[in-house]
């Protein structure tokens, strides 16, 4: 008897003690832990190069792919315009170790900032769940922060400040807002946790002045398939000229997290973010302005679907490429979806194209 | 070299070294062979002889326990006789693929370093090696073709039935048990979630330890003594089972999201339709063994009951 309850006291020891250290409180940290921020001297200045579901496996050619993203990141006026790049979730999927090291040390090399969003599968891969994010903290143009053992979930909840001036004098003009969508909930999509909403608040709460922002986050929310059903009518392309002036194409039905949160609606009201930029689906190229609550004009939230980057797992050859977003003083931006072949020249994608991509109509 | 091998100590050493071997193929195979899934098969022209090649151990496995368990001389020709063949068949078509395959995606000179440090060089060099062996093998049976003529004396062992379900319960243990080495290479010491990936990993061991058993029990199903020991370590093997899907379950409860968190990269073709997959068949898998062999056990107890 004795035998046994040592036996089960032996095999129930690093359990216990597993337990007690999982739930260990989350440490509720200050907003600002979460923000960096980049300095420019004209805020009209700034690019943003968006690339979306590289989806780079242990069979990816990375000599070729790397001349392809920098093809992409060349096509819109040159890379030197480029402000900033964002990886807006799925660079990797059954990569190992030496494609990400790869990756990672050639996109450093580029000496331009780089913002790295989670997506569904980037952990699916030869390497332990912290791998990325250890190789993105030691790099030097990497603005990903993650604090361990913090009260948000998710690996990618942070804040980029653009400011005019300099690291002396200068002022907030824009932030950027990148969100962890998760994984998988069940046998479905996550979705932005409440802890995350909540984290946005208290970001919110903490600033002095009210700026635009974007947003940056891999998986839908619930907003992009009632604007699809509201402002598109389920016609799979269309450009609403007069109306909403809203864009889009869809080559696949929209694959959102399984349930509804409030993070459009806490937008909403707090009224300063001017879009919601996600991947993901990736043969959906959409610019919805969507005003859920059906109030005033200036509070529509951009629904934006960014061009697929690249020729991992499915893709549509005639919307492939990469998107920018130019910023403005006047709190709006511009979108350019470029498309990038592989051996032909980049060329812009316009309103009119997506509409011709589908079987809607100009109205 | 004929005569270590008359030792059934150096012949189940040998099982076991090829086994391990075959187990780190078997899933790193695995692995390669989900981005050909999520490519809609765009790849398979340029790797289909990369993953034959990995497969190759375990198949080797399997026709070495064949004809380790083949009494009849006309039997162990014909296995090496088929071994042979289908390694010289295998290879011959790979290795022109492969050259083929990789000079016209990647290119004509240089390493890629896609798969392997060294790809597609090592890979190459690798099949050369067992065309080698399969050339090697045929001139034996070219030579010694008088012994499939040796008239059957002694009946074989073992039932096709038992050869088919080696087969396939080998493959999936050698998946399962290359799972476990694999964590070895990337597990993460400091991630949080390591109370409920412990439990994961080890059993990816167990198919591998009760594949043992019934290969010792089958062996030793005449001696009183080893069968007891045999009971003994069936119902310590379903304990550890049950006690470390216990385990796993209580660390799901304590966090929902701990497969798709820490767990993923074991179960990438699962998480490609969003659940892991590979976990439910391990343990299908094991329900199925357990039920084989203690149905086994039983009618062998029977047996000897009846007889006495």
């Amino acid at each position: 008897m004795k035998k046994l309850r040592s036996t089960i006291l032996l095999i129930l020891t690093p359990f216990l003690i597993g337990c007690s250290n999982n739930t260990t409180a989350h440490l509720d940290l200050h907003a600002g832990t979460y923000i960096r921020n980049l300095f420019v001297d004209d805020i009209d200045d700034f690019k943003i190069c968006v690339f979306n579901d590289l989806h780079i496996s242990v069979l990816t050619n990375l000599s070729e792919e790397i001349a392809y993203y920098e093809k992409c990141l060349d096509s819109f006026g040159g890379r030197d315009q480029v402000k900033l790049i964002v990886f807006n979730g799925d660079v990797f999927q059954g990569a190992q170790k030496s494609q990400v090291n790869r990756f990672f040390n050639w996109i450093n090399s580029l000496d331009i900032p780089f913002a790295y969003v989670y997506g569904n599968h980037d952990l699916q891969g030869a390497y332990h769940s912290n791998y990325i994010d250890q190789k993105l903290k030691s790099l030097n143009n990497s603005l990903l922060i993650n604090p361990l053992n913090d009260n948000v979930f998710g690996n990618s909840n942070y804040v980029v400040n653009i400011n005019e001036g300099d690291e002396n004098s200068s002022t907030l003009k824009w932030q950027l807002y990148f969100f962890d969508s998760n994984t998988f909930s069940g046998v479905s999509y996550d979705i932005v946790h409440e802890d995350q909403i909540a984290w946005y608040e208290k970001q919110q709460a903490n600033l002095i002045n009210p700026v635009p922002s974007l947003t940056f986050m891999h998986i839908p929310t619930e907003e992009f398939r009632e604007a699809y059903d509201i402002i598109g009518n389920n016609v799979n392309s269309g450009y609403d000229l007069s109306g909403t002036g809203s864009s889009w194409y869809m080559g696949e039905s929209i694959s959102h997290g399984y349930q509804a949160n409030d993070l459009y609606e806490t937008m909403q009201d707090f009224g300063n973010n001017k879009a919601i930029i996600v991947a993901h689906d990736h043969v959906n190229v959409t610019d919805w302005h969507y005003d859920k609550d059906g109030g005033s004009d200036d509070n529509v939230i951009h629904l934006i679907f960014g061009m697929k980057t690249g020729r991992g797992i499915y893709h549509d050859k005639r919307i492939m490429g990469a998107s920018f977003y130019t910023l403005n003083d006047s709190d709006d931006f511009d979108i350019n979806w470029i498309n990038v072949p592989y051996n032909a020249d980049p060329y812009e994608i316009t309103p009119t194209d997506l509409v011709a991509l589908g079987k809607g109509a100009i109205s | 070299m004929k005569k270590l091998y008359s030792s059934v100590v150096a012949r189940n050493i040998t099982l076991l070294v090829l086994f391990f071997v075959a187990s780190l193929f078997v899933a790193y195979g695995w692995f390669l062979f989900v981005p050909i899934v999520t490519h809609y098969g765009r790849m398979l022209l340029t790797y289909f002889p990369t993953l034959f090649a990995f497969g190759v151990p375990i198949f080797s496995f399997f026709m070495l326990w064949m004809y380790w368990h083949s009494v009849n001389v006309a039997n162990r020709y014909r296995i090496v006789k088929i071994y042979a063949i289908t390694l010289v068949v295998l290879m011959g078509i790979c290795i022109p693929f492969h050259v083929l395959a990789i000079g016209l995606s990647f290119g004509w000179n240089g390493i890629y370093g896609t798969i392997t440090p060294l790809f597609p060089y090592d890979l190459l060099t690798l099949m050369i090696i067992f065309l080698a062996i399969g050339i090697y093998l045929l001139m034996w049976v070219f030579r010694n073709e008088e012994l499939k003529k040796v008239p059957i004396t002694v009946k074989n062992q073992l039932r096709r039935r038992a050869f088919v379900a080696m087969a396939f319960v080998s493959a999936f243990t050698a998946h399962f048990l290359g799972l476990f080495f694999q964590a070895f290479f990337i597990i993460d010491s400091f991630d949080p979630n390591w109370y409920g990936m412990i439990p994961a990993i080890l059993l990816n061991l167990v198919p591998f330890m009760s594949l043992l058993m019934f290969v010792y029990y089958r062996h030793q199903k005449d001696e009183k003594a080893k069968r007891k020991i045999f009971g003994l370590s069936l119902i310590s093997l379903l304990s550890a089972t049950f006690a470390l899907l216990l385990w796993e379950l209580i660390a799901v409860l304590i966090n929902p999201y701990l497969f798709t968190q820490s767990l993923s990269n074991f179960y990438l073709l699962g998480y490609a339709i969003k659940i892991p997959l590979g976990y439910f068949l391990i343990i299908i898998m094991l329900f199925v063994e357990y039920l084989v062999i203690i149905i086994r056990y039983c009618k062998l107890r029977r047996m000897v009951k009846h007889e006495k």
